[in-house]
C-alpha cells in the first residue's frame, strides 16, 4: 500500500512535467497547426543552463572554460529561462516561420531536424557528460506513510503555479483571448486584425518558458545530458495526444495519466523497461486512441 | 550512326554498371590493406539500408526515423543464434532477416498513421528496442554480444576483410538492381502517386495500405540484410550501433543522393560515410549537420524526395521519357475479351443505384436516389452547384460510404467496397478538381491506368521478370495509343502538373482509358476547355461509346450534355427532379424551374 501511494505520488509529479511540456505542444499547435517535436529541446537547454550558471558543468564542456560567474539559483533560473526564450525565438524566426509558409506539415517535419541541430549544438557547448544534480532544497513531506522528496513537491507546486498563470492569461487577458480566437478559427482571427505571425511567436515564447521551467525543476530527479530532451519530447507528445491535441489543459490530465502509468509500470514490472513501456504506449495511443481520453474513439 | 548506337540509353546504363563494379572489383589490388577497404565495407553496408529507405521515403513518402531498429533486430538475432546456439551463420543470417521482417509486419499498423504521426512512432520504436537491448540479459545488456563467428557459406569462411568487401559489394550490386527494378515499375509509379494523393491511387485500383506495407517491408528486409552481415563482419553487436542517430544517418544518405536513381543513393552513402569516418573532427559537428540537412530537405520536400523532381528539367528524369518505349504490335487479349463482354451485355443495366442517400451532419447531400446506367449509353447528370453531383461519384467510387442505399455494378453489390476494389471491378473515374500529382509525366499518368491489368507478384517486380517486361510493354503501347486518342500526342514527356487545366483533364481521361473501364465516371471534363476542345471531347466520348464503354457524365456545360447524352438525370438539392432523354428534359417544367431558373 505504501509502495502504491509512493508510486502514485511520484507518477503525479513526473506526469505533471509531461503535462507542462505537452501544454507547450498545444499552445504552438493552436497558433500554427504545427507539432513542434523540438519542444523537449527547450527543456534540455533550460536545465543545462542552470547547471552551467550554478557551476555544475564538467570541465570537459566548452562553456565551462568561459569565465562565467557562479550565480545564486534564482538568478540563474531567470537568466536561463530568458536565454531559452531567445533560442525559441531564433528557431521560430529562422526555421519555423519559413517552413510554415509551405505548410504546418513541413514545419512539423522540420522540427525533427531541429532536434538534431539543437542536440548537436548542446554537445558542443555543454559536452557529452551526464549529470545527477542535487535538489534545490532539503526537506521531505510525509503523506499516508509515503515520503515525498522536496524536489517532487517543488515540481508539483511549479506545475500548479504555471497552470494557474496560464489559465489567468488565457481567460483574463485580451492577448489570451486573441490566442484562443486564433486557435478556434485562424481565418476569422486574421480578418479581425489578429496577426497570425505574432500569435505563433507568442506561442513559442510561452512554450519555451514552460519548457525551460519544466526542465529546471525536474532536472534533479532525472539523469541530465545533452540528449535528455528526446525522451521528454516523446513522452510529452504521448501526453498531448492523450489529452487531445490542441486541448491546452487536457494535456495536464494526459501528462498525469501517463506519469502514473509509467510509475506503476516501473514499480510493478521493472524500472529497466520503463521507457520501453511508455514508448510502446505512445505507439498504441496513436493507433487506437488518436483523439485522446476526452475525444471520441477512432 | 555508330556514335548514336554506342550511346544508346540502355547501353550507357550498362556501361556505368560494368565500369563502376569493375573499379570496385579491382580496387583492393591498389588499395591493399589501407583504411579505404574497411571504409568501403561500411559504405556498402550503409548503401543497402539507404536503398530501402529510398523506396520507403523517397517513393511512398513515409519518413522513418527509426530504421536502425530493423538493422539491430536482424543483427541481434543472427549474433545470438550463431554465438550462443552455434547455428550455421547462413541460417542465422536468414533468421535475422526474417526476424526483422516479422517485427516489421507486427508494427506495420503504424503505416496507417499519417505524416509525422508515423515518423514519431518510428522514433518511439527505435527507443523501445534500444532500451530492450540495453535491459535484456539475452542481448547482453550494454555489453552486447561478443565473439560473433565469421560468416561462412558451407566450407568457405569469410575471415579476411577482403572477403567482406566482396560480399558487401556483391550485395550492394544486387540491392541496387532490385531497388532500381522496384522504383521503375508500375508499383514504383503507384507509390509516387499515393505519396501525394491517396484517392488518385485508389481510383486506378491501387490498394494503398498493401502498397505501403510492401514498400515498408522491402526497406525492412534490406535493413535486416545489412545488419546481419554487419554483425558477422564486426564480430560483435552492441546497442550503441543501432541508436536513433544512425536512423537519421541512413535517411540522410537516402536524401542526399536518392532522388530518382539508385546511383544517387550510392553517392549519398559514400559521401556521408566518408565524411563521418575519415574526419574524426566531423563527428562533433555530425548532429548539427544532420539536423540542418533534415530541416532543409523536409521544409522543401515534406512528402518524399519525389517532390524534388518537379524542380528538375525533364531531360534529367529517367522513367518519364519515352526513350525506353518500344511499341509492341501485339493486341492485348484481355482487352478484346472485355470488349466483347460489354457488347453481349448491351441491354442489361451495368450500374444500378437504389435509394442512395448521403448526409453530412444534418445536410442531406444526396437523398433517396434511384437510377441506372445501361451499356453503350452516355448518361448525363445535370444540376446546379451543390446539387450533390460529385458526391454521387464519390459514393459510387467508394471514396465515401453511403448513409443508406445500394450500388450494384455488373450484378455485384459494391456499396461497401473500398475504392481500389470498386476500381478493380471496372469503374474508372476522373476528378473535377485536379489532384496534385507534381512529379508524374503525361505518359506515366496514362500508364497508371494499366494497374488493373498488371498480374504480377512482388518477386516479378524485384527481378524485372520477362512476364513484367511483357506487361509493361503492353501497358506502354496502350497508354501511348490512348494519349493519341485524346489528342495529347507530343506532350508525353511533359509534367502533368505543368499542363493547362484542359489538357490535364484529357490526360485524366487517357488514364481512365488505359484502365479500359466498363463504366467511366467523368466529373466535369469540359471545364477549362475551349470550344474546339469541347467539340473534340464530344467526338471522343462518342467514339468511346461505340467501343462499348458506358459513361456517366457530370457536366455544367448544358449544350454538351444535351448534344451527346442518351439520357439525362437532373438533380436539385440531392434529389432527382427529372430523368429522361434530352428532349424530355428540355420540356420538363420542373427542370426549367429549378435549373434554368424559369
Amino acid at each position: 500500500m505504501e509502495l502504491l501511494i509512493q508510486l502514485i505520488l511520484g507518477g503525479i509529479s513526473t506526469g505533471s512535467i509531461y503535462g507542462l511540456i505537452a501544454i507547450g505542444y498545444n499552445v504552438v499547435y493552436n497558433s500554427s497547426r504545427m507539432v513542434n517535436f523540438s519542444q523537449g529541446e527547450f527543456f534540455t537547454f533550460g536545465a543545462m543552463l542552470v547547471l552551467t550558471f550554478t557551476g555544475g558543468l564538467a570541465s570537459s564542456a566548452a562553456l565551462a572554460h568561459l569565465p562565467l560567474p557562479i550565480l545564486p539559483l534564482v538568478i540563474a533560473i531567470l537568466i536561463s529561462v530568458m536565454a531559452t526564450v531567445l533560442l525559441a525565438l531564433a528557431a521560430e524566426r529562422l526555421v519555423f516561420r519559413r517552413a510554415l509558409k509551405f505548410s504546418p506539415f513541413a514545419a512539423s517535419n522540420a522540427s525533427f531536424g531541429m532536434i538534431f541541430l539543437l542536440q548537436g549544438v548542446y554537445q558542443l557547448i555543454f559536452g557529452r557528460d551526464y549529470y545527477f544534480t542535487s535538489s534545490f532544497m532539503k526537506f521531505q513531506v510525509q503523506f499516508m506513510g509515503a515520503t515525498l522528496a522536496s524536489q517532487a513537491v517543488l515540481v508539483l507546486l511549479t506545475a500548479i503555479g504555471i497552470v494557474l498563470i496560464l489559465w489567468a492569461y488565457f481567460f483574463r487577458t485580451s492577448q489570451g483571448l486573441a490566442m484562443r480566437a486564433g486557435a478556434e478559427n485562424p481565418d476569422a482571427a486574421r480578418i479581425l486584425g489578429i496577426s497570425t505571425t505574432n500569435l505563433v511567436r507568442l506561442s513559442f515564447i510561452i512554450a519555451s518558458v514552460i519548457g525551460a521551467l519544466a526542465g529546471i525543476v525536474i532536472a534533479p530527479m532525472v539523469i541530465l545530458g545533452y540528449d535528455s530532451g528526446l525522451a521528454m519530447t516523446l513522452k510529452a507528445f504521448a501526453a498531448a495526444i492523450l489529452g487531445g491535441l490542441g486541448n491546452v489543459f487536457g494535456a495536464m490530465v494526459g501528462g498525469i495519466v501517463l506519469g502514473l502509468m509509467e510509475a506503476l509500470a516501473g514499480g510493478y514490472i521493472s524500472t529497466l523497461y520503463k521507457d520501453a513501456i511508455v514508448f510502446s504506449l505512445l505507439i498504441l495511443i496513436l493507433l487506437y486512441r488518436p483523439t485522446g481520453i476526452f475525444g471520441k474513439s477512432a | 550512326m555508330f556514335y548514336r548506337k554506342l550511346f544508346n540509353r540502355n547501353k550507357a546504363k550498362s556501361y556505368i554498371w560494368i565500369g563502376f563494379f569493375a573499379i570496385i572489383a579491382i580496387f583492393p589490388l591498389f588499395a591493399g590493406e589501407t583504411r579505404y577497404v574497411p571504409l568501403l565495407v561500411t559504405i556498402g553496408l550503409n548503401t543497402i539500408i539507404a536503398l530501402g529507405l529510398v523506396v520507403l521515403f523517397g517513393y511512398s513518402g513515409q519518413l522513418s526515423l527509426g530504421h536502425a531498429t530493423f538493422v539491430g533486430v536482424s543483427a541481434y538475432i543472427t549474433a545470438y543464434l550463431s554465438t550462443a546456439l552455434h547455428v550455421p551463420t547462413i541460417l542465422s543470417l536468414l533468421a535475422g532477416v526474417s526476424g526483422a521482417l516479422l517485427v516489421g509486419l507486427i508494427v506495420s499498423p503504424i503505416l496507417r498513421l499519417k505524416r509525422f504521426y508515423f515518423t514519431i512512432s518510428t522514433i518511439a520504436l527505435n527507443l523501445v528496442f534500444f532500451s530492450l537491448w540495453k535491459g535484456l540479459p539475452l542481448t547482453g545488456r550494454s555489453m552486447g554480444i561478443n565473439g560473433v563467428p565469421p560468416f561462412s557459406l558451407g566450407i568457405i569462411t569469410f575471415n579476411n576483410i577482403l572477403d567482406y568487401y566482396y560480399l558487401a559489394w556483391a550485395l550492394v550490386a544486387l540491392s541496387m538492381w532490385i531497388t532500381g527494378n522496384v522504383i521503375n515499375s508500375q508499383f514504383g509509379r503507384g507509390l509516387r502517386v499515393l505519396s501525394q494523393d491517396d484517392a488518385s491511387a485508389q481510383v486506378v485500383g491501387i490498394n494503398v495500405t498493401y502498397s505501403k506495407i510492401k514498400a515498408f517491408l522491402f526497406s525492412v528486409a534490406l535493413a535486416g540484410l545489412s545488419g546481419a552481415v554487419g554483425a558477422h563482419y564486426l564480430r560483435l553487436v552492441v546497442p550503441d550501433m543501432f541508436t536513433f542517430s544512425y536512423s537519421i544517418g541512413y535517411i540522410i544518405m537516402a536524401i542526399i543522393g536518392g532522388v530518382q536513381s539508385v546511383w544517387g543513393v550510392l553517392l549519398g552513402s559514400m559521401l556521408l560515410t566518408y565524411i563521418t569516418e575519415a574526419f574524426q573532427v566531423f563527428v562533433r559537428f555530425r548532429d548539427i549537420f544532420y539536423g540542418l540537412a533534415l530541416i532543409i530537405v523536409l521544409i522543401y520536400v515534406p512528402s518524399g524526395l519525389i517532390g524534388i523532381l518537379q524542380f528538375l528539367p525533364a531531360r534529367f528524369r529517367l522513367a518519364t521519357s519515352t526513350a525506353d518505349f518500344n511499341p509492341v504490335k501485339e493486341k492485348n487479349p484481355m482487352q478484346k475479351e472485355s470488349i466483347s463482354l460489354k457488347q453481349q451485355n448491351n441491354v442489361e443495366p451495368v450500374l444500378e443505384v437504389e435509394g442512395l442517400s448521403k448526409n453530412f451532419g444534418g445536410v442531406q447531400a444526396v437523398s433517396d436516389l434511384n437510377f441506372s446506367v445501361r451499356c453503350g449509353q452516355i448518361k448525363g447528370i445535370l444540376g446546379p452547384n451543390g446539387a450533390g453531383k460529385t458526391t454521387i461519384f464519390n459514393l459510387i467510387s467508394g471514396l465515401m460510404t453511403p448513409s443508406r442505399g445500394k450500388i450494384v455494378f455488373k450484378g455485384q453489390d459494391i456499396t461497401r467496397y473500398p475504392p481500389h476494389a470498386v476500381a478493380r471491378q471496372g469503374i474508372a473515374r476522373t476528378f473535377q478538381v485536379i489532384r496534385p500529382l507534381a512529379d508524374l509525366s503525361v505518359f506515366e499518368n496514362a500508364l497508371l491506368g494499366w494497374e488493373r491489368w498488371f498480374k504480377v507478384g512482388f518477386h516479378d517486380i524485384m527481378i524485372n521478370s520477362p512476364k513484367i517486361r511483357r506487361q509493361e510493354a503492353e501497358a506502354r503501347r496502350c497508354a501511348s495509343e490512348n494519349i493519341e486518342l485524346v489528342g495529347l500526342k507530343g506532350t508525353e514527356a511533359k509534367m502533368f502538373a505543368k499542363l493547362p487545366v484542359g489538357q490535364q483533364k484529357l490526360n485524366q481521361i487517357a488514364r481512365a482509358l488505359t484502365f479500359d473501364p466498363d463504366l467511366l465516371l467523368l466529373d466535369e471534363p469540359a471545364g477549362g476547355l475551349n470550344d474546339t476542345e469541347i467539340k473534340n471531347l464530344a467526338e471522343l466520348l462518342r467514339t468511346l461509346v461505340k467501343r462499348g464503354v458506358c459513361i456517366l457524365l457530370v457536366e455544367h456545360n448544358v449544350n454538351l450534355v444535351m448534344s451527346i447524352c442518351d439520357e439525362i438525370l437532373v438533380l436539385d438539392f440531392g434529389e432527382k427532379i427529372a430523368e429522361g432523354t434530352p428532349k424530355e428534359i428540355r420540356s420538363n417544367p420542373k427542370v426549367k424551374a429549378a435549373y434554368l431558373g424559369e
